[in-house]
C-alpha cells in the first residue's frame, strides 16, 4: 500500500487517533482528585445537621438520622466523641479512628491517603465530634466502564477514520485524474486533457491541472504543426522536384548529345534528393508511432528469397552478388512491406560496402526456443568492416563512419535507421558486429509469433 | 495528334508537361481548376486525362469519381510518392494507371503511350482476335464489350485488357510479370500492387461463378489463373 491515498489516510488517522487517546488517558489520570471535594462538601453538611440533632434533641433523633445516612451512603457513618468513642458503641477499627482524630500516620510519605472521609464538627455546647465514613468506591464509571470506554474510543476512531478517508480522497483524487491524463498523453493521445474532471477546485492541484492542460495544448499544437509540416514537405519539396525533372527532360531534348553527362548527373542528384525526402518522411512517420503496422503472417524465408533475387540483379551490374545461405521456414506476424524495406535497406547497404567480386550472404533461421527473440536474420558483407567504436552508432540517422572513402559510396544515411525503427515496431532488435575475417554482419532479431 | 487533358493546380508544372509532351506528338490542354477540368473531361474531346490527386477544393479522387459516372475516358493519376492509399483508392475508383510524383518525364510519356495503345482500337493487337467466350463470360475485343450471363459490364481499359489476357489463357497460370508487361506496358515491381488492385476490381465486377467460387484465382507467389468452368 504505497499509494499517496493510503499514506495520507494512515498518517492523518494515526495522528488524530493518538491525540484522542492521549486526551482519554489524561482525563482518566486526573479524574480521582477531582471527585473528592464534591463528596466532602455534603459530608460536612451532614455532620453539622447530625450534631444539631444530637445536642438539641436526643440520641434517638440522631440514631434515626444516622439510619437514613447509613442507608443512603450504603456504608456506615461513625460518629466519635472527643475521647474517640463511637456514640452508639459500634466498633471502629484503629486505622479509621486515627484518621478521624487526625492522628498522623507513622507511614512513609509514599503511602496513599486513607480511603476515608472525615469531618470534625464543633457543637453549640462546645463538644467536638468526629465523623468518619469509608470513601465511596471511586467514581464507579472508571471500574465499571471499561467496555463503554472501548466503545467510545472505537466510535471516535471510526468517525475520525471516515473524515480522514474523505480528506485523503479529496487530496488524491485529482492527482489520480492528472496521472491518467499524463499517461494518455505519453502514449500518444495528444487530445488528453484534465479539464473539468477535477471539479471546481481552486487550489494548487487544480492549478497544476490547468498547467498540464496548457502544456498538453502546446504539445499538441507543436506535434500537429510538425506533422503538417512533414506533409507539406512531401508536397512542397516534391513539386519543385517534379518540375526540375520535367525541365531536365526539356533541356535534354534541346541540348541533344551535348551535356549528356551533366544532365545524367542532375537526374541522379534529383533522384537522390527525392529518395532522401521519402526516407525522411518514412522515418518520421514510423517514429511518431503513427504508422499503424499491419498484423498478418509473413513468411520470412520467401521474403528473403524475393529480396535476394531483386538485389542480386542489381549487384550483378556492379560485379557483386547476393546469395541466400540459410533460409529456414520462419513465419512471423507483421507488416510485410515494412519488413521488406527493413531487410532491403540492410542488403543495399551491404552491396554498397562489399568488396568487388564478393558475395553478400543472407540467412534466416530460428535459434533455440529458449532465446527471447528466437528468429534471426543476418546479412554479412565482405567489405572492410566498421571500427568497433562505431558499431552501435550505425543505426543513427545520417551517421557516417569517420572514413573519407565512405562519402563516395552515396546513400542518404537513413536506410539503417529505417531498418531499426521498422524492426523495433515488430518488437525486435538490430545489432551489428564485425566478422572474424573482414566484413560486417548486421543481425535482426524478431520475436516468435507463438 | 492525340489530345491530352492535364488537370493540375500547379500552373508551372502544366507548362512544363505541355512543353515536354508536344514534341512527342501530343496536343496538351492544361486546366488548373478541378471543376473546370472535370467539365472539359466530360466534353469527350480528349484521348486521355492526366489527373493530379492533391488539389485544393475538389480533389483528384472526387474528379475521377464524378468522371467515371459518365465517361470511360482513360485516366492517369499523379499521386504522392509512398502513399499506398492514394494509389489503391485511385485504381479502385477506376483510374487506368498511376504515376507517383516526382516522376521522370520519359516515364510519363511511356505510361501515356501504354494506356493509349490499349484504348485505341486501331492499334490494339487483341482487337483482331474477335469474340472470346469462357463459360458465362463473353468478350468482344473489337467492340470492347464484356457481357457476363448476358449482362453488359462496364470495365476500365486496364481491367478490359487484363480480362482479355486471362480469358485467352484460361486454365493456365499467368504470372504477374507477364500481366504487368502486357497490360501496363512496364516491368513488374513487387512493391507495385496495381495488377492486384485491377484483378480485385475485376472480381467485384464479374461476381462469382455458378458454384459461388471466384472466377479469377490467385496462385500465391506466382500470379493468377482464370478458372475454366468444369
Amino acid at each position: 500500500m504505497q499509494t499517496l491515498f493510503f499514506k495520507i489516510f494512515l498518517w492523518f488517522w494515526g495522528a488524530t487517533a493518538l491525540v484522542v487517546l492521549s486526551v482519554f488517558v489524561v482525563t482518566w489520570l486526573t479524574l480521582e482528585p477531582r471527585t473528592q471535594p464534591s463528596l466532602q462538601d455534603p459530608f460536612r453538611a451532614i455532620g453539622t445537621e447530625a450534631v444539631r440533632l444530637y445536642e438539641q434533641q436526643d440520641k434517638d433523633a440522631l440514631q434515626a438520622y444516622q439510619a437514613i445516612l447509613d442507608k443512603n451512603l450504603k456504608r456506615p457513618v461513625f460518629i466519635l466523641d472527643e475521647d474517640g468513642q463511637e456514640i452508639f458503641g459500634r466498633a471502629v477499627n484503629d486505622r479509621m479512628k486515627r484518621a478521624a482524630l487526625g492522628i498522623p500516620r507513622n507511614a512513609g510519605p509514599r503511602e496513599p491517603p486513607p480511603p476515608f472521609m472525615t469531618n470534625r464538627v464543633q457543637g453549640v455546647s462546645g463538644h467536638t465530634y468526629y465523623f468518619i465514613s469509608e470513601m465511596p468506591p471511586p467514581p464507579s464509571q472508571i471500574a465499571a466502564s471499561y467496555p463503554r470506554l472501548a466503545l467510545q474510543i472505537l466510535a471516535v476512531l471510526s468517525s475520525v477514520g471516515f473524515v480522514c478517508y474523505v480528506l485523503a480522497h479529496y487530496l488524491t483524487a485529482p492527482i489520480v485524474k492528472l496521472r491518467e491524463a499524463t499517461r494518455k498523453l505519453a502514449s500518444g493521445d495528444l487530445s488528453a486533457r484534465v479539464g473539468n474532471s477535477i471539479g471546481k477546485r481552486k487550489d494548487e492541484v487544480a492549478d497544476l491541472g490547468r498547467d498540464f492542460d496548457q502544456m498538453a495544448e502546446r504539445i499538441e499544437a507543436l506535434m500537429n504543426g510538425q506533422r503538417r509540416l512533414l506533409g507539406d514537405i512531401s508536397h512542397e519539396l516534391r513539386s519543385p522536384l517534379t518540375r526540375l525533372n520535367l525541365a531536365l527532360g526539356v533541356a535534354r531534348r534541346q541540348a541533344g548529345e551535348l551535356a549528356v553527362k551533366s544532365h545524367d548527373r542532375i537526374e541522379l542528384e534529383a533522384e537522390r534528393l527525392n529518395e532522401l525526402i521519402g526516407q525522411l518522411l518514412r522515418l518520421t512517420e514510423m517514429e511518431s508511432g503513427e504508422h499503424l503496422i499491419k498484423r498478418e503472417p509473413v513468411n520470412l524465408a520467401e521474403l528473403i528469397k524475393e529480396i535476394t533475387t531483386d538485389a542480386d540483379f542489381e549487384a550483378r551490374n556492379r560485379n557483386r552478388a547476393v546469395r541466400v545461405v540459410t533460409a529456414e521456414n520462419c513465419e512471423i506476424i507483421g507488416d510485410e512491406s515494412l519488413l521488406r524495406s527493413a531487410i532491403e535497406n540492410v542488403v543495399r547497404n551491404a552491396i554498397r560496402y562489399t568488396a568487388e567480386g564478393t558475395e553478400v550472404e543472407i540467412s534466416v533461421f530460428r535459434r533455440p526456443a529458449k532465446e527471447q527473440l528466437p528468429i534471426e536474420i543476418t546479412v554479412r558483407d565482405h567489405g572492410s568492416g566498421v571500427p568497433e567504436a562505431s558499431l552501435d552508432k550505425l543505426f543513427r540517422p545520417f551517421y557516417r563512419v569517420a572514413d573519407a572513402r565512405d562519402r563516395q559510396s552515396g546513400g542518404a544515411g537513413l536506410g539503417l535507421s529505417i531498418t531499426e525503427r521498422a524492426i523495433n515496431l515488430h518488437n525486435g532488435t538490430v545489432s551489428a558486429t564485425n566478422a572474424p575475417n573482414q566484413g560486417l554482419i548486421v543481425i535482426l532479431r524478431l520475436p516468435d509469433p507463438l | 495528334m492525340e489530345r491530352i487533358l492535364i488537370i493540375d493546380d500547379d500552373t508551372e508544372l502544366c507548362d512544363l508537361v505541355t512543353e515536354y509532351l508536344e514534341p512527342d506528338g501530343f496536343a496538351v490542354e492544361a486546366v488548373n481548376n478541378p471543376e473546370l477540368g472535370l467539365a472539359r473531361g466530360l466534353a469527350g474531346e480528349h484521348a486521355l486525362i492526366v489527373l493530379d490527386v492533391m488539389m485544393p477544393g475538389l480533389n483528384g479522387f472526387e474528379v475521377l469519381r464524378r468522371l467515371r459516372t459518365n465517361s470511360r475516358l482513360p485516366v492517369l493519376m499523379l499521386t504522392a510518392r509512398g502513399s499506398d492509399v492514394d494509389r489503391i483508392v485511385g485504381l479502385e475508383l477506376g483510374a487506368d494507371d498511376y504515376l507517383p510524383k516526382p516522376f521522370n518525364p520519359r516515364e510519363l510519356v511511356a505510361r501515356i503511350r501504354a494506356i493509349l495503345r490499349r484504348t485505341t482500337p486501331a492499334n490494339n493487337e487483341t482487337s483482331s482476335s474477335g469474340r472470346t467466350v469462357v463459360g458465362e463470360v463473353e468478350l468482344d475485343a473489337g467492340a470492347r464489350i464484356v457481357r457476363c450471363a448476358g449482362e453488359k459490364i462496364e470495365l476500365t481499359s486496364a481491367e478490359f485488357d487484363l480480362l482479355v489476357i486471362l480469358l485467352q489463357t484460361a486454365g493456365n497460370v499467368i504470372s504477374r510479370e507477364e500481366l504487368s508487361q502486357a497490360v501496363l506496358g512496364r516491368e513488374f515491381n513487387p512493391l507495385d500492387r496495381s495488377i492486384d488492385t485491377h484483378i480485385s476490381n475485376l472480381r467485384k465486377k464479374l461476381g462469382v461463378d455458378g458454384n459461388g467460387l471466384e472466377r479469377i484465382k490467385s496462385v500465391r507467389g506466382v500470379g493468377y489463373i482464370y478458372a475454366r468452368p468444369s
